[in-house]
């Protein structure tokens, strides 16, 4: 077994994981909070003022990274819901149910900041345009996962259950975009341009640190929960009376 | 004859001599039909545009309704775990019980759905295409209504939690099918619908019998 996989096999083993995942958490977090300062102060001081939008712009310096985070969280979930039903892996089971209230949460935030920023832009907080549709489907699949992973007396069970519609709902996001895609261009023009344009150097680069701080962020934060999940489910475990007693 | 047409037709019989249960579906959607005009407006231009969706609607939450309790006394009184245990592919064998299912449920509200045009004030030359999205949509809920109770099959009261987790995931069917209806009645090509709603239809004929196997061991820890 070479070094490589032998790190992996190693990493799947929930007490050598609940080792591993107390520093890099950490280190995750500061990189996360250094990121995101300095991205927040390049987006909200450094880059110009927009000439069309004034300063409304900046919203989407937290924005585009949430809406593009809800996407990669629920990637996250249905990878681990394969690895977990395929390999019967229980840390990857732990891993979806700790993404799904935060890939919830960045699918909220990308949806009040979104309508924030249209009621000045567009005059009205909510309109039925393609990606605010799919978003907000987005937004219930994950509450649906939520809802099933906690509904069963058998938390193994509710993960398996949770794993078989997370798989089914990666299938069918794109067609739900799709179709709303093609619902839109049905009914009326796109009024939604967003950023078809190049971005200014300027306003791009905070941009970019914003969202890989918010990868960094949501690191941290599901191995932070992914921890506390562990915990929950081996909770009869000897190391875990061990961990906790100390 | 063949075990599997046995199977089968004892399928449809066993929901046939539960006809109360079968065709509370069909007064549900009957009903609920019933209350846009009251709620809404009862002049015919505004009626015009909104039955497509509501009939789409109402059929979409009639099925997932009904199919709460799928497979709920097959997994009560064991006959599930027969099915698992058994050498013959369990795939098929819910292939064929959601089949059953269509028929006996959703076959009438499609056979109803012409009653409801009328009261909607709906153009009759747009049925053609609406029973055919209809027969579509119903098939592809059904398989996706049969996902969500083999989900929840141990678990009780589950109704809300079945359409809480389809309703989603079914948005697109209700998109295509609802206006390959609308653009009919607007005298405008609705192929291109119906086509991308037979698409969704043998996409998940073909795969979720699968999804719904695997989902119903999960209840057995197999």
């Amino acid at each position: 077994m070479t070094q490589f996989s032998l790190f992996f096999h190693r990493l799947a083993s929930p007490p050598h994981f609940y080792e591993l995942s107390k520093p890099w958490g950490r280190a995750f977090s500061w990189i996360a909070l250094v990121l995101i300062l300095v991205g927040l102060f390049g987006g909200l001081w450094l880059a110009p003022r927009d000439f069309q939008q004034g300063n409304g712009f900046r919203i989407m310096y937290v924005h585009v990274p949430s809406a593009w985070m809800s996407l990669f969280v629920f990637m996250v979930m249905a990878a681990s819901a394969f690895v977990g039903l395929v390999w019967r892996m229980r840390l990857a089971y732990a891993v979806a149910a700790a993404s799904a209230p935060l890939g919830a949460a960045f699918t909220a935030v990308a949806l009040v900041t979104g309508s924030l920023w249209g009621k000045p832009m567009w005059g009205t907080y909510w309109v039925w345009d393609a990606r605010l549709t799919s978003e907000l489907i987005l937004f219930f699949l994950y509450l649906g996962f939520i809802t099933l992973n906690r509904s069963f007396e058998d938390q193994q069970t509710g993960d398996r259950a949770a794993a078989i519609l997370a798989l089914v709902g990666a299938v069918d996001i794109p067609i739900v975009h799709y179709s709303v895609d093609w619902w839109q261009t049905l009914h009326q023009g796109s009024s939604f341009k967003g950023l078809t344009s190049e971005i200014a150097p300027s306003m791009l680069w905070p941009l970019l640190v914003m969202m890989t701080g918010f990868m960094f962020y949501y690191g941290w934060l599901v191995l932070w929960r992914t921890r506390s999940e562990i915990l929950l489910r081996e909770s009869d475990r000897e190391w875990t009376k061990r961990v906790v007693g100390s | 004859m063949n075990p599997w047409i046995q199977f089968f037709r004892s399928e449809v019989g066993l929901s046939w001599r539960e006809r109360r249960r079968a065709l509370l579906p069909l007064v549900f959607f009957v009903i609920v039909a019933s209350l846009f005009p009251l709620a809404m407006s009862p002049r015919p231009l505004i009626l015009k545009l909104i039955a497509p969706g509501v009939i789409w609607v109402d059929v979409m939450l009639a099925t997932f309704l009904g199919l709460e309790s799928l497979f709920r006394q097959d997994y009560e009184e064991g006959v599930l775990e027969q099915w698992i245990l058994s050498p013959s592919s369990l795939e098929l064998r819910v292939f064929l019980k959601v089949i059953s299912f269509w028929t006996v449920t959703s076959l009438p509200l499609i056979v109803m759905s012409p009653i409801l045009i009328l009261w909607l004030s709906f153009p009759v030359r747009a049925l053609g295409i609406l029973l055919v999205g209809l027969f579509l949509g119903t098939v592809t809920l059904s398989f996706l209504g049969a996902l969500g109770a083999a989900l929840t099959v141990s678990l009780r009261q589950s109704g809300m939690l079945v359409a809480i987790l389809l309703l989603p995931l079914a948005t697109p069917i209700l998109i295509f099918g609802a206006h390959s209806a609308l653009l009919a009645a607007d005298k405008q090509n609705p192929r291109p619908a119906l086509y991308l709603l037979a698409t969704l239809f043998f996409l998940t004929v073909g795969l979720v019998p699968k999804a719904i196997s695997t989902a119903l061991k999960v209840s057995y820890e197999v």
